[in-house]
């Protein structure tokens, strides 16, 4: 073998041993350091929304780069707190007529000496001894959530159970008042490895509270400004009104982000060049996109290798456009499904995670894996900074692209009047990774790179399409069946002419005989 | 030896009329394929509910799936109070209720065997299939009679057309019905019976059946109307005619009713797929075409896409968006506009549909029981020779099914021109009939692909292949008996009943 030969050969291997290392290895190589918790509720309670709370607290500890393992108190087995080798458990009570009454449980979680979060009712007397405190039910109260910044009103409760007489070491979170302002307890307690939150809010001070306690209870206290994101875009939204919004925002030297659906077929059409062109305005307008996974139809557990592919076309066809997602946003339990998450959230390394809406699960394993950065996203209407400058979280703060004039304007007040410091994910430093088959997508202080190489995003970019061919519908046998089709129509016509000549003929034949007689 | 065979033939023909024949040979080739253990039949594709939650039949549990690829035969009978709402309104509720009835009383009370709603079928479907040859061969008893039987049985007892009957579908009421209809009126046209009155209201009824069958079937009125006109010919008193014209304000009322109760779930369906499978097909770039008829470009992007996405999609159109932006800018009259302004792909979407025209099977579930033996998803081709040979050879062109129509009406008129002139009802109300029935064949593909595009295509063509089925066989027995051109020459001779 020549030198040249060899040189061919080993750039050959190289070349291969990179592609397969590319494909193969996983986003998330941290999940193995990363710390566990095991979330243990009693009931989904959904008509007191309590499925939302599981899923806002899911993507809280996912945000906190913490790995969490949900499980229904019926389903938890013996011995499962000590083998999953947890950092945490956290008790969730969504139902105060249910409860916690797996025994099982209660035995383990007695006995485990990690970190404990109680939320809920249903605090017991073991756990409430562990914080260091008395437990007291308070019946029948009126109470407001209180901060340092701000105070809100709490809905009316029949029976709130709250701790008294806490250590010294206790750290508390929120005060909880009475309307008089008489009496007033913590809201949220952390005493060294316990802690315990007397009820859980989805949104607004009561849920960043919740997640400053989270946070310290975790040792995870960071200070995150949060992520303006623009939800609901999609190739049917009004364009217009998101290239105006990107503008106004430019102007007003306000980063952001927006979650924007993609198509899987159909990319050589005009209207999707249309879509990409506005796409682009946005990230020349200093937004980033993240690109939102499709809803889920008739999909069953067999589909992952079809949504493998279908990420893959579409982030390479954006690509193609100039159009280069920073991350992947989703629903919250696209992370509870090992079909949906292996297929389409790990393929980046930066995640947006929404509220879900109408979950359909294809595997569901409520075993939620990490990414490198994950934003929890809460509606910015709930939100202001007059309530919470920073957050202890990862946090986009969403709002619904605009579909009128009127819209547009009342969204460009509510953004500007919401006062935050936004984050921007084109300075600090920030790093994110997409790699799906053979294309690997990195944004890195606000620069993208395809497969190494940096890209400039320009207004106009040439097509790689061209003009599409009709869809072809049976090319099997398709030549003898038109051979056939038009001769038989053609040999049908001239038989209907014939006959027509006939029966005129025969007519006049006819007519003629009886004229004779 | 001919005299002895004719000798041989009488004798047979004597205990077996043509009708009988048919009748017995049908039963012969569609009982063991129906009610023979492990059977025959078609999967769920997922439209079974609609049949019959509202009748009190529900799944049984099961460790497998029970939809497409295998034949359930087994299913639950409610015993409570059922607070299904009825989901589809349908003439097949009567025939899924008398089955419930029948199972019942001769089976369980708690589970019901699907072959007893095939057994509601086949008894009705023999009876269509005398009549339908005596109104064939009457008052003929010939070899050539026993030829139209074979012919008859060989086309509809065609498999693919009664494996629907194991089904929740409502196509096996529809193909009986049609069979009912039009045998009743060339009953009428060979003089089958005595009194035309049985017949005439055996038309309206199986008609009024057939229309409330399904809601696809509300524009047919139309063309049962054109079928049923000859009949006015046939009225010798203002009373009958006012009879006759009765019945035809029924047919045309159960289409309005049929079409008045078409739920909005699936009139968004028909209307959105009427754009992702029809409008955005079959043309280049549909961007701009859609962008002129002042809809979004961007909805362009959704060709292809399904009102139920099967795995994934962007938007799905249930989404208030897309109903909000989408479903309320266009309707049946933008699409007709649409068309109009690009005739091309009309046709070529014309001649997509035309492939599918003579298309019975339906590929997409399974037709045996799990146990059977066969894979997931396996087709039966017992006794289907009649629809493989017309899926393969009868022309896939639009063109071609309209000169066919026009060519069996040009045909007909000719008799019906001269038993006009000779005042005979019987060349008149048979030319009426089969334009009818060719309107339907005519008229079906547009109305198909202006409804709901390509999707579903061979379900909503189904009418179709059935109404040329029954125009091919009067026209073979026409010929064979040489009553092509006149209807009033035969000689009498003794009664097959």
């Amino acid at each position: 073998m020549t030198h040249k030969h060899w040189q061919h050969w080993l750039l050959s291997v190289t070349l291969l041993l990179s592609s397969i290392l590319l494909v193969m290895v996983p986003m998330n190589h941290v999940q193995a350091s990363v710390q566990r918790v095991l979330l243990v509720y009693d009931a989904q309670n959904t008509s007191a929304r309590g499925n939302q709370k599981i899923d806002i607290l899911q993507r809280t500890l996912t945000a906190l780069n913490l790995r969490v393992k949900t499980v229904a108190q019926t389903d938890y087995q013996a011995g499962m707190i000590k083998q999953g080798h947890y950092t945490g458990v956290i008790t969730m009570v969504n139902w105060s007529a249910v409860g916690i009454t797996n025994k099982t449980f209660i035995r383990d979680r007695d006995a485990y000496r990690g970190i404990k979060l109680h939320i809920g009712d249903g605090l017991t007397a073991k756990e409430a001894s562990e914080l260091g405190a008395t437990k007291m039910v308070l019946y029948q109260q009126q109470m407001a959530l209180k901060t340092a910044k701000t105070s809100k009103s709490l809905p009316f409760k029949q029976a709130i159970t709250v701790l008294t007489h806490q250590s010294s070491d206790a750290v508390m979170y929120g005060r909880l008042v009475t309307p008089d302002g008489n009496v007033d307890y913590a809201y949220g307690t952390v005493n060294h490895h316990d802690a315990y939150l007397p009820f859980f809010n989805t949104s607004g001070i009561g849920l960043a509270t919740s997640q400053q306690l989270l946070a310290h209870l975790f040792t995870k206290q960071t200070t995150n400004r949060p992520l303006l994101t623009i939800r609901k875009v999609t190739p049917y939204s009004n364009l217009t009104r998101l290239v105006s919004l990107s503008r106004y925002l430019r102007q007003q030297h306000i980063p952001f982000a927006i979650s924007a659906v993609s198509v899987t077929d159909n990319s050589e059409l005009a209207a999707y060049r249309t879509y990409t062109k506005a796409l682009r305005e946005v990230e020349l307008n200093g937004g980033v996109v993240f690109l939102q996974t499709p809803q889920v139809g008739g999909a069953s557990a067999s589909d992952g290798t079809l949504l493998d592919r279908l990420m893959t076309g579409e982030l390479v066809d954006l690509a193609n456009q100039a159009v280069f997602p920073v991350g992947i946003s989703s629903e919250g339990y696209w992370n509870q499904d090992a079909v949906l998450r292996k297929n389409a959230l790990q393929k980046s390394s930066s995640w947006l995670l929404l509220a879900n809406k109408t979950p359909t699960y294809l595997k569901q394993d409520n075993d939620a894996v990490v990414a490198q950065r994950a934003f929890a996203a809460t509606p910015l209407k709930t939100m202001s900074a007059k309530m919470v400058s920073d957050f202890a979280v990862p946090t986009a703060l969403t709002i619904s692209l605009p579909t009128s004039k009127s819209q547009l304007r009342h969204v460009e007040r509510t953004i500007v009047h919401a006062g935050f410091e936004w984050a921007n994910l084109q300075t600090n430093g920030y790093r994110s990774t997409i790699r799906t088959g053979t294309t690997e997508l990195v944004y890195h202080d606000g620069k993208y790179y395809l497969n190494g190489h940096q890209q400039r995003v320009t207004r106009k970019v040439a097509s790689p399409y061209k003009t599409p061919k009709p869809v072809a519908t049976q090319p099997l046998f398709k030549g003898f069946f038109k051979f056939q089709g038009q001769f038989l129509t053609v040999f049908f016509g001239v038989v209907l002419i014939a006959l027509v000549v006939f029966i005129i003929i025969g007519r006049r034949i006819y007519w003629r005989r009886l004229r004779r007689k | 030896m001919r005299k002895g065979l004719t000798l041989k033939l009488n004798r047979i023909s004597r205990v077996f009329s043509p009708g009988v024949f048919a009748c017995l040979f049908a039963a012969l080739v569609t009982i063991p394929l129906l009610f023979l253990t492990p059977i025959h039949g078609l999967a769920d594709n997922g439209d079974f509910y609609r049949a019959m939650l509202s009748n009190g039949i529900y799944r049984l549990p099961s460790q497998h799936s029970q939809y497409l690829n295998f034949v359930v035969q087994k299913f639950g009978l409610m015993r409570y109070f059922n607070e299904n709402n009825v989901a589809v309104f349908s003439s097949q509720s009567l025939v899924v209720k008398a089955a419930v009835v029948l199972n019942k009383l001769l089976y369980s009370r708690h589970v019901f065997d699907l072959r007893f709603l095939a057994a509601i079928y086949e008894v009705f479907f023999l009876g269509a299939v005398y009549l339908l040859t005596k109104s064939l061969v009457y008052p003929y008893r010939r070899l050539r009679s026993y030829v139209i039987a074979a012919l008859v049985v060989f086309v509809f007892a065609d498999g693919t057309l009664t494996l629907y009957f194991n089904s929740f579908f409502a196509e096996p009421g529809m193909l009986i019905a049609v069979m009912y209809g039009f045998a009743a009126i060339m009953a009428i046209v060979h003089r089958c019976y005595q009194h035309n009155w049985p017949m005439v209201l055996l038309f309206i009824v199986s008609t009024v059946f057939l229309i409330t069958n399904k809601q696809q079937n509300a524009p047919l009125a139309l063309s049962f109307i054109v079928a049923g006109a000859g009949l006015l010919f046939l009225a010798k008193s203002k009373s009958h005619r006012i009879a006759i014209l009765m019945g035809f304000v029924l047919i045309v009322g159960a289409g309005g009713v049929t079409y008045k109760m078409i739920n909005t779930e699936f009139s968004e369906v028909n209307q959105y797929q009427a754009l992702t499978h029809g409008v955005l097909l079959e043309t280049g770039d549909p961007s701009q075409k859609i962008a002129k008829q002042h809809l979004n470009e961007a909805y362009a992007l959704m060709r292809s896409e399904n009102y139920y996405p099967k795995t994934f999609t962007a938007v799905k159109p249930s989404d208030s968006y897309i109903k909000q932006h989408l479903l309320k800018k266009y309707g049946t009259g933008w699409l007709i506009r649409y068309y109009a302004a690009h005739p091309k792909q009309f046709g070529q979407l014309l001649d997509l549909a035309a492939k599918d025209v003579m298309q019975t099977r339906v590929t997409a579930v399974g037709n045996y029981a799990r146990g059977s033996g066969k894979p997931a998803g396996a087709q039966s081709y017992f006794f289907t020779g009649y629809s493989t040979l017309m899926t393969n050879y009868f022309p896939h062109k639009y063109a071609f099914d309209c000169l066919l129509a026009l060519a069996f009406i040009g045909i007909y008129s000719v008799s019906a021109w001269l038993d006009l002139k000779a005042k005979r009802p019987g060349g008149i109300i048979r030319f009426f009939l089969i334009t009818g029935l060719m309107t339907i064949c005519v008229f079906v593909p547009i109305i198909s692909i202006i409804g709901d595009g390509d999707a579903d295509l061979a379900k909503h063509l189904f009418m179709v292949p059935v109404c040329y089925n029954l125009t091919f066989l009067c026209f073979i027995s026409d010929v064979l008996n040489k009553r092509l051109w006149l209807t009033g020459d035969e000689k009498e001779e003794e009664d097959d009943t």
